[in-house]
């Protein structure tokens, strides 16, 4: 089976992690990990539904990839590193004050529902790729970015398990969005969570300054899970 | 011979005034008795304030949203949410008696009994039953919805210079118990209609003005400069609880609603009237602002209504929030916040460093 995992900057962790595996010759499945930019783009139409493949339109994306998936590449499946990263909308609420549906000093509370529209309009053009490429006859799977590591920047200014929580509601409605259709979702394993749900230090990218990426080891256990996915798919 | 009519103006005589033109061509219809210039405006009332609201924005008068919608919410799913219809999330507020408590509530004076109606799954809350599309999922969200809530409508009521009301209704179905004046009929969009705890009462020109006078001084009471721009609503009802025929129960309640807003700006230089109503439903319009249906009105009734509107009030030139900042005009309009926080922006760094540092010996 060859697959493609591409996406955002998460997907240098699963680089790192399928390196050392490799080095260590304990991958059987032909993966590639080829980022496609930075997820600041993703809610943004950066590509065009060109009928039997996503056409890049994104000037960014295209120094990446000019068409998903690749002319001739003969991919069988297409792992996304896009949709389980809330860390866009949570610094936006961070940034503008906001709440999700609890009362907490100095910002305003977005209903639920509020909060899902929210969601779903920063994954809309994740999830269309999905439809898309499915469409095209590829199996597409998602990768998960680790969630929220205690130290993130973004804690500073608002209850760490507000945080997570913000996170977490995030992920379940992608997650049931990816479920509903039938995208296969590698999931963090847990032990890499904490008791309460933040990522563990272990696994926390190994510039001391980068508290939102995942190192290698990270990388390493989450590209066996892929490598399971893929043989158990045959 | 001398008489009163021998001073009046051209626009108070039918025959030089309304004869002579085309109806679009009918001018005179509105003096303005204060400006809007640089002061900060709030809106409220039935639908048809919405589209007061929508032209305030649009054409950049401070307009005042002390509820605003969060940026990643799309902008065409706003209105959905209840978000820039008005001046905060109330949705349509149709009666005299729903302005007079939304006050009392937002304020503290009166807590009505009734806490929630049950829809489907979930609550809705009794006073903007409608808010959201869907039903909150919880009695404690809507509480902490309703809470934030009633504090941006306190302090719209705090912060603005003008206050437009569109008079919609005189039909309220009210609360047997404690007199609560609820927008829909229970049992419409939640809750169960119960004879026993509801009441539907067709309000009285003595009760629109009581309502309205209790409203200017209570509001006057937190900021005694606030000044009331009125309207009465053209559309007519959709339907009536009354035994007469809806057209006739359309004429009763607008007939009301406008006699209490004349009396109101007979007796307050702080009150203005606009008569949008009559644009649209006097005789000599023929219809032509309404719809197929005789109720919904069409967009160029609407741009009709705001041309006689700005013929008084002109579009402020040069509005952005900064000179507006810079010239101390109180409540500019928001502030704009950059698009990213500095912390994003430097995440954004960190991510284009983990690109490069992870893959610049990617030979792909």
């Amino acid at each position: 089976m060859r697959l493609l995992i591409t996406g955002d900057s998460h997907t240098g962790a699963l680089y790192r992690g399928l390196k050392e595996m490799r080095a260590s010759g304990s991958v059987s499945a032909e993966i590639v990990v080829r980022p496609l930019g930075g997820g600041h783009l993703l809610p943004t139409p950066f590509f065009r539904d060109a009928g039997d493949h996503a056409a890049v339109v994104d000037p960014n994306y295209r120094q990446a990839f000019e068409r998903l998936p690749p002319e001739g590449a003969g991919y069988d499946a297409i792992g996304l590193s896009m949709p389980l990263w809330p860390m866009r909308l949570l610094h936006q609420m961070n940034w503008d004050k906001w709440s999700l549906s609890e009362e907490i000093e100095g910002r305003r509370p977005v209903s639920h529902a509020v909060f899902r529209e929210m969601v779903m309009a920063d994954q809309k053009y994740v999830l269309l790729l999905a439809e898309l490429l499915q469409r095209c006859g590829l199996e597409v799977f998602a990768v998960s970015a680790p969630t929220l590591f205690r130290d993130h920047n973004s804690l500073k200014r608002l209850p760490p398990a507000h945080g997570l929580k913000i996170f977490q509601t995030y992920r379940a409605i992608i997650c049931a969005e990816l479920d509903a259709r039938k995208v296969d979702i590698i999931d963090i394993p847990p032990q890499c969570l904490d008791d309460e749900g933040f990522m563990k230090q272990d696994y926390r990218h190994e510039d001391p300054k980068d508290e939102h990426h995942g190192n290698a080891a990270f990388g390493r256990l989450m590209m066996q899970a892929v490598e399971d996915w893929a043989a158990a798919k045959g | 011979m001398s008489h009163p009519y021998r001073q009046q103006p051209d626009r108070a005589f039918w025959k030089r005034t309304v004869s002579p033109y085309h109806p679009m061509d009918v001018g005179g219809w509105y003096e303005k008795r204060f400006s809007f210039a640089d002061r900060a405006v709030a809106t409220a009332g039935s639908c048809f304030a919405q589209h007061i609201g929508r032209n305030l924005r649009k054409f950049e008068f401070n307009y005042l949203d002390t509820e605003p919608a969060p940026r990643g919410l799309p902008e065409d799913k706003r209105l959905d949410y209840g978000y820039e219809m008005y001046s905060a999330r109330y949705g349509n507020v149709y009666t005299s008696r729903q302005l007079l408590q939304l006050f009392q509530r937002a304020f503290g004076t009166f807590t009505p009994k009734e806490d929630y109606w049950e829809r489907g799954e979930g609550v809705v809350d009794p006073f903007r039953p409608t808010i959201e599309p869907a039903p909150f999922s919880s009695v404690e969200e809507l509480r902490v919805q309703r809470k934030i809530h009633l504090e941006s409508v306190a302090e719209l009521f705090r912060s603005a210079d003008i206050f437009v009301f569109t008079l919609g209704l005189t039909e309220a179905w009210l609360s047997r118990e404690d007199g609560a004046a609820f927008p829909l009929c229970p049992g419409t969009a939640g809750g169960v209609y119960d004879p026993d705890a509801y009441a539907f009462h067709n309000l009285s020109v003595a009760d629109v003005i009581e309502d309205m006078q209790g409203f200017i001084d209570l509001a006057r009471g937190v900021n005694p400069d606030l000044r009331f721009f009125l309207t009465v609503s053209p559309v007519p009802l959709m339907a009536t609880a009354t035994d007469a025929q809806v057209a006739v129960a359309t004429t009763y309640s607008k007939s009301v609603l406008r006699a209490a807003a004349g009396e109101l700006y007979q007796r307050h230089d702080f009150v203005d009237y606009f008569p949008s109503y009559e644009i649209i439903t006097s005789p000599f319009m023929k219809g032509y602002f309404f719809e197929q249906d005789g109720r919904e009105v069409s967009p160029h009734g609407v741009a009709h209504v705001m041309d006689v509107f700005f013929s008084q009030h002109e579009v402020p030139a040069g509005t952005e929030a900064a000179r507006r900042v810079a010239q101390g005009v109180r409540n500019p309009a928001p502030q704009i916040l950059p698009e990213i926080s500095e912390a994003e922006r430097q995440e954004r760094v960190r991510c284009d460093e983990e690109l490069l540092n992870s893959f610049k010996d990617d030979e792909a």
